[in-house]
């Protein structure tokens, strides 16, 4: 099920809102956890199968680390076991058909399940965090299912480890009516960005991409609306998913820190899917020894994590390109271009920043032959037409408001409102938000995530 | 004061799903939306089968889009939204100046070709005359009230391609249309020509077969309906667009009807008063498509076949004073070939009547031009 669509928003989301509240504290696990699965099984019940196997296993290995603690070799072996489970998991699921295609191997065509590439982090983490002693293990099968299959974040992120709501899940918590409000809040503006901002700016990717005579200006356009696609939809549901924990209780990591209005590449990449990074960074890149190793090893690292990190986001050589492409520009700030970004005006660094993202974008969103769109960027292609004037014309109102929605800005003049007159301001924009939102998902049935399937 | 303002939010939040969820479960489903112009989505049958292979998470949600107490309010509320947003194009539809224009898709190539080369065999098989009339939209006729750059197939290459290469006669609809481009001659809501840009739709035709049209003040038009939303404000769901009104010029007189809808005759008529208590104003004319009707009108002249889309239905009456026999044959719904039902019925003239967008679109012309 996703979020922004009419059966989670008028029945699971007020059937599982009022039965977790009436529930008392000792039935709300057993409750959330079926609540849980039923969540992740609608539509494709199938894999609830390999979410129980998973459950079962990270569950065993946490147990087995934590008895074994005392033999450091035995418990590094259930650690590398527990890796080895999940990796082998997501291999055969999301690359086999990739690795398959290169090496003439049989292709299986199996749909990919929702969110393992979400949920096999999580847990191994857990194992990892056991085993370095930064988390506890949990002792109840139930709390740990709970935490797997935790609805909010169960299938796009955010990324959150289990140390980061082992207190909340062994504790039990309960949501104030603070929390409850805060949480429909942030649930609201993240259902806004998603179905009103990134479904719409989604269009004209869509018309852009599949147009025949696509001009130069034309594939910037699109890749600039696309840019703004994945950053509305993507953390519009990290918005929702934080929202959602909120009201049950929960309090998820952030995910997202205005990216775009980064001044440099590196800094776009501690406000982007700041999970994801963080994870990479703890789990991979400082047990590969992070920046206490030679100059040489440390690029070779950075280049190793930043191919993962593409190659995380789907199976496909664009986003291997696209991770080195950051692997690239990161080592390059790092050497050179850093001490002389800073130096330059904070708009150069603006310009800069954004320009690279945008053609980071570009290799993102085209799978295959990325080259072919990034061509026509650089020159491939005429440049202008009246065609893509027309485009740019009618979204051109859509964009400005996109741009704004993109900075601190909206939130800082909202802020700057007297108290009074805010609660109101949030009472009425909560229903406006709501009831557009549900305006634009009754009227277009079709309304696929972009991180669903990853 | 926080406080307050907490509880207050919880109840809005809680209270919006919780009322529209109980809406979606209390409320009994309607069967048909005449704004869509189709079957809505009812309450999906709970099958094992149907929940591991997708169909009824599918269905449910479907239903619950398709049955929204606010469903068509949702759709206009959309379009607005986005037309304040500086949109001007809505599901294939463009806004321009107080009408909507449906775009017009470069066509597929291959079904063009194979539909120009039925055209051309008819007019080999038969030994009566074969007329070809294309009728452009109104995106063409008002092609300059598009956006700058809009994108949309360029009608007159294509017709002058379709024309040079049919290899029958054809008809100039599009530079009479285009010569009226002032008068009411397309609807503002509807993708169909109206009674006016039929007449001289009509004009044309029998200017062709060496006949001649009563002049335009000779009729005297009667105003049926003034609150007629066509399939282009169903579309588009654009709502701010002024309803179109209905004409009848030519007023039934001795003509006889026979409708072919079932597989057997029946009688029809040449305007269905009832259709204009319906969303669907334009089946008004000659009660809507249908396989075959036959138009007896009383009057002298020889046999017409119209191979037929729904643009020759407000058309027909314009010819009733010129013809004894007015065949309106629907290759879509109508699977006999043209040859023999010619000779069967002893016709003298065939005309083939569609809109440009039906021609390049239709894929049973071949089926009956053997």
């Amino acid at each position: 099920m996703v979020f922004s669509s009419m059966t989670f928003l008028f029945a699971y989301l007020p059937v599982t809102l009022v039965l977790y509240y009436l529930c008392p504290l000792w039935l709300r696990n057993p409750m959330l956890l079926v609540a849980n699965l039923i969540f992740y099984g609608w539509g494709e019940p199938k894999y609830i199968v390999i979410m129980f196997a998973s459950i079962l296993i990270d569950y065993v290995h946490g147990a087995l680390i934590d008895k074994y603690r005392a033999n450091d070799k035995l418990a590094r072996r259930f650690v590398a076991s527990s890796v080895v489970f999940n990796l082998a998991l997501l291999f055969f699921f999301k690359y086999w058909d990739f690795f398959a295609r290169q090496f003439g191997l049989p292709v299986l065509g199996i749909p990919l399940p929702l969110g393992i590439s979400f949920y096999t982090f999580q847990t191994m983490s857990y194992s990892i965090d056991v085993y370095r002693g930064e988390a506890e293990r949990q002792n109840s099968l139930l709390k740990f299912g709970v935490f797997v299959t935790l609805f909010p974040q169960l299938i796009a992120g955010p990324i959150v480890r289990y140390k980061e709501i082992a207190h909340e899940l062994t504790e039990g918590v309960r949501p104030r009516i603070s929390d409850i409000s805060a949480g429909a809040q942030l649930f609201t503006v993240g259902l806004c960005k998603k179905v009103l901002l990134a479904n719409n700016i989604g269009k004209l990717w869509e018309t852009l991409q599949a147009s025949e005579g696509l001009t130069a200006g034309g594939a910037w356009l699109g890749a600039v609306a696309f840019a703004f696609q994945i950053y509305f939809d993507f953390s519009g549901y990290s918005d929702m998913a934080c929202g959602l924990g909120r009201m049950l209780g929960f309090h998820f990591p952030k995910n997202f820190n205005y990216p775009y209005i980064a001044c440099s590449v590196t800094d776009f990449w501690r406000r982007w899917h700041m999970t994801l990074g963080s994870w990479f960074r703890e789990y991979v890149y400082i047990p590969l020894g992070g920046n206490r190793v030679p100059a040489l090893r440390q690029y070779c690292n950075i280049f190793i994590v930043w191919a993962l990190t593409g190659f995380w986001h789907g199976a496909d050589w664009n986003f291997l390109a696209w991770g080195l492409y950051f692997g690239v520009v990161l080592v390059l700030e790092k050497k050179v271009l850093g001490r002389w970004l800073r130096q330059m005006p904070r708009a150069v660094q603006h310009l800069y920043t954004l320009v690279l993202i945008v053609v980071s974008m570009a290799i993102f969103a085209t799978p295959g032959e990325f080259w072919v769109y990034l061509s026509k960027m650089f020159g491939a292609a005429p440049l202008w037409s009246e065609t893509t004037g027309y485009y740019l014309c009618s979204y051109l109102p859509t964009l400005v408001i996109l741009a704004l929605a993109a900075t601190p800005l909206p939130r800082k003049l909202f802020g700057r409102l007297p108290d009074s007159m805010r609660s109101v301001c949030t009472s009425v924009l909560l229903v406006l938000g709501l009831a557009a939102s549900t305006a634009f998902l009754v009227s277009d049935s079709y309304n696929p995530f972009l991180y669903f399937r990853f | 004061m926080k406080k307050i303002s907490d509880k207050v939010n919880v109840l809005l939040f809680g209270g919006f799903i919780g009322v529209f969820g109980l809406c979606a479960l209390l409320l009994p489903d309607k069967a048909f939306s005449e704004m869509e112009n189709r079957a809505l989505q009812q309450t999906p049958q709970f099958s094992v089968t149907g929940l591991f292979d997708g169909s009824f998470a599918d269905e449910t949600e479907t239903h619950l889009a398709d049955q929204f107490i606010l469903r068509d309010e949702s759709v206009a509320a959309k379009t607005a939204l986005e037309a304040l947003a500086g949109r001007r194009e809505f599901n294939g539809v463009y806004l321009a100046e107080g009408r909507l224009l449906e775009r017009m898709d470069p066509p597929d190539e291959e079904r063009l070709a194979a539909n120009i080369a039925a055209v051309r065999s008819m007019g080999q098989v038969l030994d009566q005359p074969v007329w070809l009339a294309l009728a452009p939209t109104a995106a063409d006729v008002y092609k300059d009230m598009l956006p700058k750059g809009a994108p949309t197939a360029d009608q007159q290459a294509l017709l002058s391609r379709i024309y040079a290469q049919c290899g029958v006669d054809t008809i100039d609809l599009a530079g009479p249309l285009r010569a009226q481009r002032e008068g009411y001659i397309f609807y503002r809501t509807d993708h169909h020509w109206t009674s006016l840009g039929a007449y001289y739709g009509a004009q044309a035709l029998l200017d062709a077969m060496g006949q001649e049209i009563a002049p335009l003040d000779r009729f005297h038009p009667e105003r049926v309906t003034e609150d007629f939303n066509g399939t282009l404000f169903s579309s588009s769901g654009v709502r701010s667009v002024q309803p179109d009104a209905i004409d009848v010029y030519v007023q039934p007189g001795n003509e006889q009807v026979v409708s072919w809808r079932t597989g057997s005759p029946e009688v029809g008529r040449l305007y269905d008063e009832s259709f204009l208590q319906t969303k669907d104003k334009y089946s008004f004319f000659l009660g809507g498509n249908q396989p075959l009707a036959v138009i007896r009108t009383g009057n002298p002249g020889g046999k017409l076949l119209i191979l037929r889309d729904s643009y020759a239905d407000s058309l027909a009456p314009f010819l009733l004073d010129h013809f004894a026999e007015i065949h309106l044959f629907d290759a879509r719904y109508f699977k006999q070939s043209v040859s023999s039902y010619v000779e069967q019925n002893q016709i003298d003239q065939v005309v083939l009547l569609f809109s440009l967008k039906n021609f390049l679109t239709d894929s049973d012309l071949q089926l009956v031009c053997r």
